[in-house]
Order: structure tokens, then sequence, then C-alpha cells
């Protein structure tokens, strides 16, 4: 089989910069929206960050073709890793919520 | 070199204070001699009942193969199951009950960040390793980089697994020398025996059915001290009605706590916990590769992810949980419902509480403590030995040898892993550290570069063998130095807002994990600009960018994507005939009905799901004479341990 020829350089060469970018912009973003002491400034870090993680492993297996959608199952599981993803932060959400509505019975200190 | 490394490794990175071992001589709670022996007496009977359990399904292991990837058979509610009990170890038990006592829900979130790694693992690490057939991780880096990566990665893939094996025996040591007060290597050796003799004879069979017994023990445990600790507080309303708000979340402060703060969990447990679990351990990938398809990984996987880790997080943090709504409710009231100065002990004191001093229940639930110790160290122990054989044995010692000689082989590597465990237990407990500093000083110099080199390996195709080297042994030199020279670290730190609040000292423990995996890549990155592109035959089915390749290679021709009017057909009667060549002979119709044509990979199973593909095999697929029938050779009913008198069942894997 032939070599394939070498990909371009320059879709890294713009993503990488971007990403850097987004991880040092994305918490400070995350505290703006919640506040240092916020409740819900953690579940925004987490989301924000684990969010572009999860962003950067979606693009990777498309764009490299693990993920082919002509693949029978390929579209589904794709679709579950995005419900998943979802999910999680369904969960954590309502927990958070949960945290701070019901009141708490003693004498908070 | 491995073991030269982990014991050097816990020698030098583990000294600062001799404390877990002193401090932890003694639980709160105090037991009564009737209830000591009955305590023991239940352990005992636990032990061996695994022990027997392991023992019978080891008959299966027939060679190599079968010892450590059980023959590629099982599907993925097996997989999944068995992982619980190696995920959790039974240090979980202790540190993590100690982490619900003191921070509340936010305990959960090292078990709560792999969704994000998912979709490198289901659709890049998991079809690279399991269609290019490798046996080991470090003979994915030689086929993908060269022999000395090889050498690197198993130089600190043994060197993570031994220390592992040594910190879980040593915790389960800690644990029992404080309910019965015998001195720390009675348990020690008594555990490391049995669970040495199940694996080292059953090899990965053994390992998974006895997780799963071991899986289903563990859930059972913190059932038991959940449901207790809500009948003790009145209810679930009650239980998180006096739970004080700030511990509900089930996050900690984005940076002001500095070891479970979120920002530092996220980025350092994102690489220790979940990508090192995920894609490092040798002995989660070898139960990903004992499915018997990469679609039955994903499923497991999935399900681990989304059911088991969650259930996971509460079973080992509850009853701290439980144990501090107890401590308010009973504060509010005038009552101190238990004594507890050393927050160490707080899954013991709880659960000795709320079952009400019962000596049988607080028996069960010690043994599945120590079933959480014996399920992960087997799984580890079965993993040195895959790579003591394939990686060195049979490539420096002997190349071409019979598959009853490896398997001898295998046995004896097994025990010297076990061995070197015990040592690493001496070790620790000349030491003092608090458990938590332990773990992580461990596992955060050991597992950034390898974890990295994996994913710049798989999922970037430029990166080249000179590069790997280099990363691996500069990135591992400058993360082992940044222990010392802490403040390298702080810059990152406060990149990412991990850096704890002006006036409070960083702990950076947990975080040196990402730390080090970023100057891996940098070193990666730089060497690879300056060094030839690999050839795109050499790493062809090796990166996520040419699976299709890798999928070729496993089946040795094109796959084969058709779907068929069903995904399995059962009930099929079999005959046995010789000269099959090598194939399973399916009747035209179920071929047509299956989608499956000659030479398509096909799954031959007992019909009997509950067997879990027990007595299974894979085979190509030939067209038989007659319709209605299943022909299989003699030697492949052996193989499959198939029941003549018992219908089979088929399904398309490629």
């Amino acid at each position: 089989m032939p070599d394939h020829p070498p990909r371009p350089p320059w879709p890294a060469m713009i993503a990488v910069p971007v990403v850097i970018f987004l991880c040092w912009a994305l918490p400070r973003l995350a505290v703006q929206l919640g506040g240092i002491e916020g409740p819900w400034t953690p579940f925004l870090y987490q989301y924000f960050l684990g969010g572009l993680v999860f962003a950067i492993g979606l693009v990777v297996i498309r764009v490299s073709g693990a993920c082919d959608f002509r693949r029978p199952g390929d579209r589904t599981w794709f679709t579950a890793l995005v419900l998943g993803y979802v999910a999680y932060a369904l969960m954590h959400g309502t927990v958070t919520w949960l945290a701070y509505a019901i009141p708490f019975k003693g004498v908070q200190g | 070199m491995a073991i030269f490394f982990a014991l050097a490794f816990a020698w030098l990175v583990l000294p600062s204070a001799a404390g877990a071992a002193g401090e932890s001589g003694s639980f709160e709670i105090s037991i009564p001699q009737g209830s000591q022996a009955i305590v023991l007496a239940i352990c005992i009977v636990y032990f061996l009942a695994v022990l027997g359990f392991g023992l019978l399904f080891g008959r299966f292991s027939r060679d190599t193969h079968d010892f450590f990837y059980s023959g590629q058979r099982f599907p993925w509610w097996l997989i999944t199951a068995s992982m619980v009990a190696t995920g959790i170890g039974s240090y979980s038990f202790l540190k993590y009950a100690q982490a619900g006592y003191n921070s509340g829900l936010s305990s959960t979130m090292t078990y709560l960040n792999d969704w994000f790694v998912m979709p490198f693992f289901m659709f890049g690490w998991l079809p690279i390793i399991y269609f290019s057939r490798v046996r080991s991780i470090p003979e994915y880096f030689e086929r993908r980089f060269n022999v000395v990566v090889r050498y690197l990665a198993m130089i600190i893939i043994l060197a993570y697994m031994l220390y592992y094996i040594g910190y879980n025996l040593f915790t389960m040591g800690l644990a029992i020398q404080g309910i019965t007060g015998v001195n720390i290597w009675i348990p020690v050796l008594v555990c490391t025996l049995i669970i040495g003799f199940y694996v080292t004879t059953g090899g990965q069979t053994a390992v998974i059915f006895t997780d799963l017994l071991q899986g289903f023990m563990l859930y059972l445990a913190g059932a038991v001290v959940l449901v207790g600790g809500l009948i003790w507080l009145g209810g679930f309303g009650e239980f998180w009605g006096w739970l004080p708000v700030e511990l509900r979340s089930p996050f900690a402060h984005i940076n002001a706590t500095p070891r479970l703060g979120t920002a530092n969990t996220f980025w350092g447990e994102g690489i220790a916990g979940s990508i090192a679990f995920t894609f490092m351990n040798q002995g989660f990938i070898m139960r990903y590769l004992a499915a018997k398809s990469v679609n039955e990984g994903r499923k497991a996987a999935v399900a681990n992810v989304v059911i088991l880790l969650p259930l996971s997080a509460v079973v080992v943090s509850c009853a701290g949980w439980v144990g501090r709504a107890m401590m308010t409710k009973g504060a509010a009231q005038g009552l101190i419902p238990f004594e507890l100065h050393d927050t160490y002990h707080t899954f013991t004191t709880v659960l000795w509480t709320v079952m009400r001093q019962n000596a049988i229940v607080f028996g069960f639930i010690m043994a599945a403590l120590l079933a959480a110790l014996m399920s992960t160290v087997d799984t580890l122990i079965n993993a040195c030995a895959a790579i003591g054989v394939n990686d060195l044995y049979r490539r420096l010692v002997k190349k071409e040898h019979s598959e009853k000689h490896y398997l001898v082989v295998a046995r004896v590597v097994s025990v010297v892993a076990t061995g070197i465990g015990l040592l690493l237990v001496w070790m620790f407990t000349t030491m003092e550290q608090d458990l938590f500093n332990l773990h992580y000083k461990g596992v955060m110099v050991i597992i950034p570069a390898m974890v990295t080199v994996i994913f710049m390996g798989a999922f970037w195709p430029r990166f080249t063998s000179a590069a790997a080297v280099a990363a691996m042994i500069g990135g591992s030199a400058i993360n082992f130095l940044s222990l010392t020279f802490t403040q390298w670290v702080d810059p990152l730190s406060r990149f990412l807002l991990a850096y704890p609040p002006e006036g409070t000292p960083p702990e950076h423990s947990v975080f040196r994990g990402i730390f080090g995996c970023l100057v891996t890549a940098t070193i990666g990155i730089v060497v690879t600009l300056f060094t030839p592109r690999p050839s795109e035959t050499k790493i062809r089915g090796l990166t996520v960018f040419s699976l299709e390749d890798a999928m070729r290679s496993f089946k040795a021709g094109l796959p084969n994507f058709r779907r068929g009017r069903r995904g399995s057909a059962g009930g099929l009667a079999f005959k046995v005939q010789p000269d099959t060549g090598g194939r399973v002979l399916l009747p035209g119709g179920l071929m047509e009905d299956l989608a499956i044509t000659e030479g398509d990979l096909v799954y031959v199973a007992d019909d009997r799901w509950w067997l879990g593909g027990l007595r299974s095999v894979q085979l190509k697929a030939g067209r038989a004479a007659e319709e209605g029938v299943v022909v299989l050779a003699p030697e492949e009913v052996e193989r499959g341990s198939f029941d003549p008198s018992r219908p089979l069942r088929v399904e398309k894997i490629m």
C-alpha cells in the first residue's frame, strides 16, 4: 500500500495556540461567571475544561476516520459519547442544586 | 531494572516521615475478644471461598493466551463487573471514607471525571491495542517506535504496578492490624499466599471470575454501610438535612484546598486516575483484551464509567458522609455517636457504630475490605506476569518454546511479582507519611511520561521514536526533580487556577501529574520536529489514523461491515468433524441471516448466556455442506470446552 502524503501542519499550528488560550481563558471565565467562592464555579471549571478535552477527543476521532459514520455502530457510539457527557453534567448539576436547595437542619458554622 | 526502580522510587520519594504505620496502629473501636474471633472466622471462610472459586475457573487456562487474556471471549457485562473489584483497592475504603468525612460528596470527584477522555479510549486506544493484537503496552511501543522505547515503557509500567501491589498489601495490612491488633505481616502474608496461589494457578480467567464475586461483595458492603447509616439517622431526608451544606456539593472549592480542590483534582486525578487507569494500567488493558470484540470492550467501558464508577464512588465514600451526618445530628442532640480522633479510621468506626456492634455483619464487611485488596492485587500480579513473560522472557531468554513452558514461566513470574510486593510492604512500614501523600507522590512521578507517550504515539502519526525516547527519559527526570524544586510546578498551577490563595502553601503532589505530562509533551514535540518522519508502513494500524488497516490486519482480510437480520443466532446443534481447516463451518441460511461471508471472524459460544463466554472460541467462518448444523473440529471443541449435548450460539465479530 502506498504511503499517504503527509498531512498539512497548519491545522495543528492553529489548534495548539487556541487550546492553550482556552486552557487559560475557560477557568477564568468560570470564576467570572460563578465567583471564586460560588457553588457553581467548580462545576463550570470541570465542564468547561472537561468539555474542551472531550471536544478535542471528538474532533480527533472524526478527523482521523477512527469514528466513521459509514461503519455500522459508529454513529450510535458517537451519540452515546455526547449523551454521556450531558448525563454526567446533569447528574453533577442536580446534586449541586440539591446541596443548596435543601436547608441544613443544624447550626451552620 | 523495573524492580530496582520500584524499590528505589519508594525509598527516595517517600521518606519524609514514618507515620502511616505508626498512626494507624489501632482503630478507635473496641471489639470484644469473642467478636474478634467471629470476625476472623468469617474472614477465613471468605478466604477459602475465594480460593476455591479461583481454582474452579482456573482450569480453563490452557496456554499463555488463556492465562493472560482468557482467549478474547468474554461479553461486556462480565468484563465490567470484574472491573469493579479491580478499581476499588483496599486503600479506597480507608482513603475515600476519610475524604468523605472531611470533604463530603467532593470525595467522589476522583471517580467521576473519566468521561472526558472516553472518545480517545473508545475510538482510539481500545481499537488500536485490540486490533494490533499486542499482548502488552511495551509490545505496542516496540511496534510503534523501537525496542528502546519498549524497555523504557516496560520499566515504568512494572514500577507502577509493583508499587501498587506493595501499596495495596500495605494498606490492607494496616486495616487488619488495627482491628485485630495482630502484627501487620500476618494478614499481609496470608493474603499474599492466597492471591498468589489462585493467580498462579488460574491466570486471567481465575482473576476475572473471582473479581466478579469480589465486586458483588464490595457493593453489598457499601450498601450495608449506607442503609445501616440511613436507618441510624432516620432516613435519607435526615441524612441530607444533617449533612453540612458545604459538604453536600459534589465538587470541592476550586483551589482553596490544595489536595482535593477541583482544579487540582481535575488535572491531577484526570492523569493519575482516568488516563493512567484507562490507558496504561496493564491490568485494565488485559480486561479489555479479554472481551470478545471491540464493540463489547466499548460497552464495557461505557457501563463502567456511566454506571459502575458512580456506584463505586458512593460505595467507598458513603461511610464518611453518613458518619459526618451522624456526628452533626448527634452533636445537636447532645450525643456523641462515636469517638473519632483520627479520620483515617472513619470507615471501620462508622461501620461498627451503624451495625450496632454486630460482629457477624462487621466480619462480613471486613471480608469485603479484603476482597477489595485481593481483587486489585490479583489483577496487577497477572499483569506483571504478562509483561514478564511476553516482554522479557519470550524476547530475551527463550524465543521459541512450548506454550506449556511459557505457562510455567508465567506462574514463576507471578510468584516473583508477589514477592516484590512483599518487599515493598516492608519498605512502606519503615516510612512515615500519610497515605494520601504516599499514594500520590508515587503515581504522579511514575506515570506522566508514560501516558503522554501513549497519547502522542497513538494520536500523532508524526511522533518519532527518537522523540519518544527523549520524552520518556527527559519527562520522567524533570518530573522527578520537581519533587525537590517544587517551584517549577508553580507557574502551570497559576495558569490553570490550581494555585491556592496567597498565604497558603501549594501542595503539588496531585498537580505534578499534569506538569510531568506537559514537560514530556514539549520534549516530544521539539524532538519530533527535528527528526525524520516515521515510515507509514511501519506505523500502519498503530495510530488512530489507520484503524481500517488495523482491522484488516486483525481479520487477515477485508472487514465485513454488513448488518445481518439478526445480531446472533442461538440454539444451534453442532457436530464434530476433523479437517475443517481451522474454521467453524456454518449452514448457508445462518450465514445469510447473520450477513457472514466465508473468512469472517465469528464467535462460537455455549448458548447459556450466564456462562459469560467461558465455553467459547473465535474462529473464521466456512460454509457447511449441510443445513441445520454447525461443524467444529475436535481441537476447537476442546479449546472452547464445549459440551456436545449443549447447543451453541454464533455471532459475527467482523
